[in-house]
């Protein structure tokens, strides 16, 4: 369902690296948070399109050992969309979470 | 003895030349009669208490602050003790106090002035006494020989009970001051006088009787003799280097305090500790890590999708729901092949007639076959759909909680690295202060040094002590062995029965002179005392001095017990026992009389004690003291009074003549 590559925006990118130089965590797993806060608060993508050009990374290096969920989690909440729209679903719900989690000062504040 | 003036150069709060600070203390004759009564008024901190410390510096330098005082504190003394003036660059480095006295010896008057003078020079002090008598100066004495020229005149034991300060002689009063009432009451009483006699008499009986002996004798009875005294004065001068010692042990304890001061002020105590301090933040840096990166590990795996519970929640629904309806479907499949293949047999066996009726009692039997609503989205295995529901029910629970716990480790860890990294913050660099604990390790060595040795000098001095005792001891066994059996002739016999006579003497006058002192102790205590203290008596013991106050029913008072005010009281009315019982005529100086008696201890004070305590009393006291009344009330005892005024302008203190409302 999603690409084999895939790359985040230039702003998600950005805050990523702002939640590393805090917690050390890497950009690829703090996308992975993004993901999953940005689902969890009820954001949805309304067809916006976006452009990605930070980063590309094989989708497992993404989504870890559970992308598998996140596929399903994407699929879930949009049920009819074509494949290329998914990658943009997860690019942009990534974008939106970056940013509530840019802030977290610490790895112990984060969970 | 009549104290004539004193005169006070840049002293404390005196400021300028002996002229420009003058006053005269001789008792005045007015109306035909000399009036006893000098008086001092004075505002407080105006200069009363320096006038009492002028005299008393001025005739015992050194010792009128006390025993065993350090030439150091003594020097440190007097550098504070010039006048520092306000608002002038230079200040003098030079002051002096100027006493004129006369002294009554052998029915002789003599006039004396001591003259003492020091001056500052960088942090030396210079210090010059000139002593004249009759006005002809006393040029041949060394500095030790003036100080004991006059205290001679007037020893320092008995100064005390005769200038004092009114609110420490009630210090008298406390059981524990008993050996310096002792002291007093001996030296008073002419008792060391007898004692002295006595002792005087026995070397002169012991060298009369020894010329009659055999000169082997006398040769090893003189070596004994020697050899005590040599071993004595060398115990003499062990116990001055211990005293000398103590005193150097008292400087460095000074010392030791004020680097310890310095090392705190600059943070030492923080100091001690900043090793143990970063091997604990080292420690915690370590911890830190490897908490991070258990924490990391966790968010790289299945921790984040706790982010997500309720949407993962409502996956999870999905997916059961999906794999219910997928094995429903199944479910009916197969039961249609099972019906399917019923019905044939059924329509076989009955024959074809009944088929209408076999077919629609096997539909009406079917479950509703289309329970299945739900949308299947995801249409995963078996395998797969246990593999997540583990991973979301069981692990992921988990590991949110493993991070939980591992992050409020992490937070109690940097709490406490934050406050380990204060403490070492706060710590001073170790150069800073090391020069003062290396400086402390010393002064601390040194301390340790001058204890052992002063341990075992006394040691050695009390060595020293019983090597003497027993030259004493074999001096006196042979005195005993070969003073009976030789002839003396009659001065001998005569100084052998004088002191017999004089030990008899000493005591019964001791005990005489003791009832005397009681007598006139309840005496003066009645003038003074309120009306319901009157029953008080008082008992001294006269082997020891200890005073025991006895009440109307017999119980012996508790001195401890006394308030201030009454141990005030109870002291000045011994003070002038002693002062009548001794016939001692010394001038009598009191600072801050009154201060904290009540109205009536008061007005018997200035009623009773004051006209009466000598023949030259000076009272320094502040306007409330002797207030308008009481001047009244003394007014005819009164000589002359000096008012001590201090000028805030000039930043010094003036002496007028006349009191607070009389000019």
């Amino acid at each position: 369902m999603l690409p084999q590559k895939m790359k985040i925006s230039e702003k998600a990118f950005t805050s990523l690296r702002r939640l590393q130089n805090n917690t050390g965590l890497t950009v690829n797993i703090g996308a992975r948070l993004a993901f999953f806060a940005s689902i969890e608060r009820g954001f949805t993508w309304n067809g916006d399109d976006i452009q990605l050009t930070q980063r590309e990374l094989d989708k497992y290096s993404w989504l870890g050992d559970h992308g598998d969920i996140i596929e399903m989690l994407l699929k879930q909440k949009y049920p009819n969309l074509d494949n290329k729209d998914y990658y943009k679903a997860w690019a942009i719900h990534v974008d939106d979470g970056a940013i509530v989690i840019e802030n977290k000062s610490s790895l112990e504040s984060l969970m | 003895m009549i104290l004539k003036s004193l005169y006070l150069q840049n002293f404390g709060v005196f400021q300028g030349s002996f002229d420009d600070n003058h006053v005269d203390l001789e008792p005045r004759v007015k109306y035909n009669r000399k009036r006893p009564i000098i008086l001092f008024g004075g505002l407080n901190g105006a200069g009363k208490t320096t006038t009492l410390t002028a005299i008393r510096l001025a005739l015992y330098g050194k010792q009128s602050l006390g025993r065993s005082v350090s030439v150091q504190i003594y020097h440190q003394f007097l550098v504070d003790a010039i006048h520092k003036p306000k608002g002038k660059v230079l200040a003098p480095n030079t002051a002096g106090i100027k006493l004129d006295f006369n002294f009554g010896r052998q029915g002789e008057v003599i006039d004396y002035t001591v003259e003492r003078v020091w001056t500052v020079r960088g942090k030396s002090v210079f210090e010059n006494v000139e002593i004249y008598q009759n006005d002809e100066h006393l040029k041949s004495l060394t500095d030790h020989q003036k100080q004991a020229f006059l205290n001679e005149l007037i020893p320092i034991g008995v100064a005390d009970l005769f200038f004092f300060d009114g609110e420490k002689i009630a210090d008298l009063a406390e059981d524990n001051n008993n050996s310096a009432l002792a002291d007093a009451i001996n030296r008073l009483l002419g008792l060391d006088i007898i004692d002295r006699l006595k002792a005087d008499l026995g070397v002169y009986l012991r060298d009369r009787k020894r010329d009659k002996l055999p000169s082997a004798i006398q040769k090893e009875m003189e070596a004994l003799e020697n050899s005590y005294k040599s071993l004595y004065s060398k115990y003499q001068s062990q116990l001055a280097d211990i005293e000398a010692l103590r005193i150097e042990s008292t400087e460095l304890e000074t010392t030791k305090e004020r680097l310890n001061q310095i090392i705190n002020d600059l943070g030492g105590a923080w100091a001690s500790n900043r090793q143990e301090a970063e091997t604990k933040e080292k420690m915690l840096r370590a911890k830190r890590n490897e908490l991070q990166v258990q924490i990391r590990n966790l968010i790289a795996d299945a921790a984040p999708l706790a982010l997500a519970t309720n949407q993962i929640a409502a996956l999870l629904k999905q997916l059961t729901d999906e794999q219910q309806s997928k094995r429903q479907l199944v479910l009916q499949v197969e039961l249609r092949k099972q019906l399917n293949k019923i019905q044939s047999a059924l329509i076989k066996s009955l024959g074809k007639e009944h088929k209408k009726a076999i077919e629609t009692s096997i539909e009406e039997s079917l479950p509703a076959a289309t329970s299945i609503d739900t949308n299947i989205i995801h249409d995963i295995s078996d395998s797969e759909f246990n593999r997540l529901n583990h991973l979301i029910t069981k692990v992921v629970p988990e590991q949110q909680a493993k991070v939980k716990a591992l992050s409020s480790e992490l937070e109690e860890v940097e709490e406490e690295l934050a406050h380990v990294g204060l403490n070492i913050s706060r710590a001073p660099d170790e150069r800073r202060i090391s020069n003062f604990v290396s400086e402390l390790g010393e002064i601390e060595n040194s301390l340790g040094q001058r204890q052992v040795e002063i341990k075992q000098r006394t040691e050695a001095a009390k060595a020293t002590l019983r090597e003497a005792m027993d030259s004493l001891r074999k001096l006196r066994e042979k005195e005993k062995e070969f003073g009976n059996v030789t002839n003396l002739d009659q001065a001998v016999t005569l100084a052998d029965r004088t002191r017999g006579l004089l030990e008899s003497f000493s005591s019964k006058s001791r005990e005489t002179r003791i009832n005397t002192l009681e007598q006139e102790f309840i005496k003066s205590f009645a003038k003074l005392a309120r009306k319901d203290d009157l029953m008080i008596t008082a008992k001294i013991d006269p082997e020891t001095f200890s005073v025991s106050l006895i009440d109307g029913t017999g119980h012996i008072i508790d001195k401890k017990k006394l308030s201030a005010g009454e141990k005030q009281i109870y002291a000045i009315a011994m003070l002038e026992a002693l002062g009548r019982t001794s016939g001692r005529n010394l001038p009598i100086i009191i600072d801050t009389p009154l201060g904290r008696l009540d109205s009536h201890h008061r007005e018997n004070l200035v009623k009773n004690y004051f006209p009466t305590a000598s023949h030259q009393v000076l009272i320094l006291s502040t306007d409330t003291e002797v207030d308008e009344d009481f001047y009244k009330e003394l007014s005819p005892e009164i000589s002359h009074a000096f008012e001590v005024a201090y000028d805030p302008e000039a930043g010094s203190s003036v002496y007028y003549e006349g009191y607070f409302w009389r000019h």
